[in-house]
């Protein structure tokens, strides 16, 4: 099939390209020698709801084989045949949206022993995995469909596993209740184990035929190629809306704290907290003022909790805070003695005030303007790191290039991030996933296991 | 500093050169990236629990010292070094292992001045009682971080059994008894029998400029003075060739359990080339056995037995070397029983050439992506340093092997009666079991 592609189709938005195909599919592509790779991602967008499950589901399910390559073993072996090409998904949050992310990169057929074509046919793959998989009757077989569901489940509970993350789910349970931000991005155990092979069948439809879709191209390609091997293998929905707007707000967010302490056989206790952010208004310069004030508290060695919490008074490994402003949530975590939960909780507060009361000093502020610049401008060495850079700037609707995200965060002020703090709630959930206490106990003498 | 090109078939612009005092440096200017990434590291790790005393002799130390010193270099009379890179917008960090130790920065500009700071710091040890006091708290929270940590436990806990003495046995951040022992005294003592210059390499990959970095490099080196020195020779470790002890397992908190099956290398690598290909041939064996494209990897996913949790990988130095499997599982023996399974069939029937093909090809392209990052390569040049090879002598030599190399590795490396087992259990509830050995 020939399609003619305009140039004139392609517009700079941000440091991409951006085009549409017939369809209306959204497709950005940043053209660059820089790599010895070449990028594809194909992301697939839903708002966050009880479908969580089976859509991961579905993305397990797309490894098993197409009709062409019937089995897992059959793709692997063509992938590595292209010198181990690689195919990934993975599921990830974006605000209230769950982000179904396809990837396939392979190396540039130039560095190669005799020049290899590698990138067509493993598109071809990708295509097929994504559209052509193998069948049964028009279900995913039997005995795939039992094991991914099982080893789906496996992997929710296997959260369990990672402390930090854990804790950090039972917080955004605990705050989020009832929104599809708080949901657990696989889906609950109840979800999964309630799945059908119908539900994963119409999963899949939906994703192919009705998520909208983006795709994003990183590396030695041209955009009207790029158009025309997204029109070939990736006729997936257009569309801008994910799903049905979010519900209002929470209405518990005026709420007073609550705090809520889980007891489990760990040696170190997580203590993470959640505060909401007020979003209303906000100009780039405000934003890029957030992003600046969550540096300054909990973004780095220099920072207030990193120099309180563990430097000055050593009452913890790490000592962190983060802010999401797509949704509006600073959070912070710690990791720490269960004896020391309060006065932990208490220096975090502390320095949470503090910024609210007084402007940073500039031996806060300039070295964290500093690090979110450098940490701006290293995205520009990872292909991944820029689509998803990019991806956040188009669901936050400020697409920039990084240049101008650069000159927005070295013109925030002092005053700007203690116009931030003000726009900090008071802390809604305070979880902490609680060990036995070991201060003042005998230490471990030979060993660690 | 004179610098030299090293080839490779990327064709890369790689140099290397000699500071003064003996320390080597490896560059790679790549002006189309925007950040660079720097790393200073010591052939010094978790594995050199004995320090030379001025006799010769020498001495043990406590389990952790390597890993408590990285800590403690990050501070010095005028305080905490890594603020001074973070006022340059630079990121800074350190990585203890069994073989080295590494500092790092990575930074879009400025790339002189923090070139001249982790020289500077690397160098300058200062340690009071006080100091070392307080760190003693941040490492025991680190400990307790890795003591919830199933994977890092599982492992530690295979190496306790596969080997009676050598020191890779020992957990790389020591105990919090052990760092209690810890004295500035005996940090001094590490610090200058591990960090001299000619026991250590400088990496440097990224957007920067080559004959400024040489200059920096060149001028902070002649600024500093020390006593003459070589590179370490880490003295071999007399280890019993048998496993300690077969099997260990442990309740803990963990949804499912983890297994680990670990097999320990009989011998020693004679020479450098002899470690090279037997790195290569494990690796390239452990695709062909149990990557996804294996039939067996495929048998024992769809039994579910295994899932993505599943990993196969290879360790080895010049006196010790092991291969781990495992991963998750429901039943930790039958998996245990069905990959010795696997291991007695393929050492019966061999390698097929086609699989030993797509896992060539597959390491071909691993080596060309590890090239798309400044890190990852900047990495690669400091293990290639103290292994004493090219970065190309990997392909080189992966060039040159064929299935048979692979067989013979197998029946080398694989055997039952060098094996051990670590298991997860989930705790029953409680406090984490202690291990029932």
């Amino acid at each position: 099939m020939k399609i003619d592609v305009k140039s004139d189709v392609l517009a700079r938005h941000g440091d991409f390209l951006a085009a549409q195909t017939s369809s209306g599919l959204e497709v950005y592509v940043l053209p660059t020698k820089k790599f010895k790779t070449k990028l594809v991602r194909v992301h697939l967008r839903a708002r966050m709801s009880e479908r969580n499950a089976a859509r991961t589901l579905v993305l397990n399910l797309l490894r098993r084989g197409t009709r062409r390559l019937p089995t897992m073993v059959d793709v692997s072996r063509a992938l590595e045949g292209l010198y181990g090409a690689l195919w990934s998904s993975a599921a990830y949050k974006l605000g209230d949206e769950q982000i179904l992310s396809l990837r396939l990169e392979t190396v540039e057929e130039r560095y190669l022993p005799g020049h290899p074509s590698v990138f067509e046919p493993a598109l071809s793959i990708a295509h097929d995995l994504l559209f052509d998989p193998h069948l049964d009757a028009g279900r995913f077989p039997d005995d795939a469909f039992a094991q991914e569901k099982l080893n789906h489940l496996r992997e929710i509970e296997a959260q369990y596993d990672d402390k930090l993350s854990f804790a950090f789910q039972r917080l955004l349970d605990e705050m989020f209740a009832g929104e599809p931000y708080g949901r657990p991005v696989l889906g609950t155990k109840r979800e999964a184990e309630a799945l059908t092979a119908a539900d994963a069948v119409s999963a899949w439809s939906a994703m192919t035929k009705e998520l909208p879709a983006r795709v994003f191209a990183v590396g030695d390609m041209a955009p009207a190629d790029v158009l025309r091997f997204v029109e070939r293998d990736f006729p997936l929905a257009a569309g801008t809306e994910a799903g049905p707007a979010a519900p209002p707000r929470l209405q518990s967010a005026a709420a007073p704290e609550r705090v809520v302490v889980a007891k489990e056989s760990i040696s170190q206790s997580k203590l993470v907290s959640g505060r909401l952010v007020d979003l209303a208004n906000l100009s780039e310069r405000e934003f890029d003022a957030l992003r600046i004030y969550a540096g300054v508290l909990g973004g780095g060695f220099h920072s207030r909790l990193f120099q309180s919490v563990r430097e000055k008074h050593s009452l913890a490994y790490f000592a962190s805070a983060s802010l999401d402003r797509l949704r509006g949530v600073l959070y912070t975590s710690c990791g720490i003695d269960a004896s020391d939960r309060e006065k932990v909780s208490e220096l975090v507060e502390a320095e949470i005030a503090s910024l609210r009361r007084a402007p940073p000093r500039e031996d806060e502020l300039d070295p964290t303007r500093r690090l979110v610049i450098s940490g701006v401008r290293s995205t520009f060495d990872s292909a991944s790191g820029m689509v998803e850079t990019f991806e956040a700037g188009l669901a936050a609707r400020r697409v920039r290039t990084l240049d101008e995200v650069g000159r927005s965060v070295a013109a925030v002020t002092a005053a700007d991030v203690q116009a931030a703090a003000a726009r900090v709630g008071p802390p809604c959930v305070t979880f902490c996933l609680e060990g036995e206490s070991r201060h003042g106990g005998e230490a471990d003498g030979d060993g660690s296991a | 500093m004179k610098l030299s090109a090293i080839e490779n078939s990327i064709g890369e612009q790689i140099f290397e050169g000699t500071l003064p005092h003996g320390l080597r440096a490896v560059i790679n200017p790549r002006p189309e990236f925007s950040r660079t990434f720097a790393v200073l590291a010591t052939h010094y790790g978790s594995l050199d629990s004995r320090v030379p005393e001025a006799a010769g002799e020498l001495a043990a130390v406590p389990d952790g010292v390597a890993h408590f010193l990285e800590h403690k270099l990050f501070e010095d009379e005028k305080g905490d070094v890594s603020l001074r890179f973070s006022a340059r917008g630079a990121s800074c960090n350190a990585g203890t292992e069994f073989t080295k130790t590494s500092y790092h920065f990575s930074c879009a500009d400025q790339v002189e001045q923090n070139l001249e700071t982790l020289i500077r710091f690397v160098y300058d040890p200062w340690f009071t009682e006080k100091s070392v006091a307080k760190e003693q708290g941040i490492i025991e929270q680190e400990i307790r971080m890795y003591d919830d940590d199933p994977d890092w436990v599982v492992f530690f806990n295979l190496l306790e059994s596969l080997y009676h003495r050598h020191p890779v046995r020992i957990n790389i951040a020591g105990t919090v008894g052990s760092i209690r022992r810890i004295t500035p005294d005996l940090l001094y003592r590490c610090h200058r029998a591990f960090y001299h210059p000619a026991n250590m390499v400088l990496a440097v990959a990224g957007g920067f400029d080559r004959d400024a970095i040489a200059a920096m490099a060149e001028r902070t080196m002649a600024s500093l003075t020390f006593p003459a020195g070589r590179a370490w020779e880490r003295p071999r470790i007399d280890e019993p060739a048998s496993v300690k002890r077969p099997r260990v397992e442990q309740e803990f908190a963990v949804a499912r359990p983890h297994v680990a099956l670990g097999f320990k290398e009989a011998e020693p690598p004679a020479d450098r080339e002899a470690w090279l290909r037997r790195d290569l041939t494990s690796r390239l064996l452990l695709d062909v056995l149990f990557s996804s494209s294996s039939r067996h990897h495929q048998r024992l996913y769809e039994s579910g037995l295994i899932d993505d949790s599943f990993d196969a990988s290879y360790s080895g130095e010049d006196d010790f070397g092991f291969t781990v499997l495992g991963g998750e599982t429901d039943e930790p023996d039958r998996l245990v029983e069905a990959l010795l399974a696997v291991v007695r069939e393929i050492g019966r029937a061999g390698i097929a050439r086609e699989d030993f093909e797509l896992a060539r090809n597959r390491f071909l392209g691993r080596y060309v992506r590890a090239f798309n990052s400044a890190e990852s390569l900047a990495g690669t040049l400091v293990a290639c340093h103290f292994r004493r090879i090219a970065t190309d002598d990997l392909i080189r030599t992966a060039a040159k092997l064929g299935a048979a190399d692979l067989d013979r590795r197998l029946a080398e490396q694989m055997r039952e009666s060098l094996c051990a087992v670590s298991i997860l259990k989930p705790a029953k509830g409680g406090a984490n079991g202690k291990a029932a050995r």
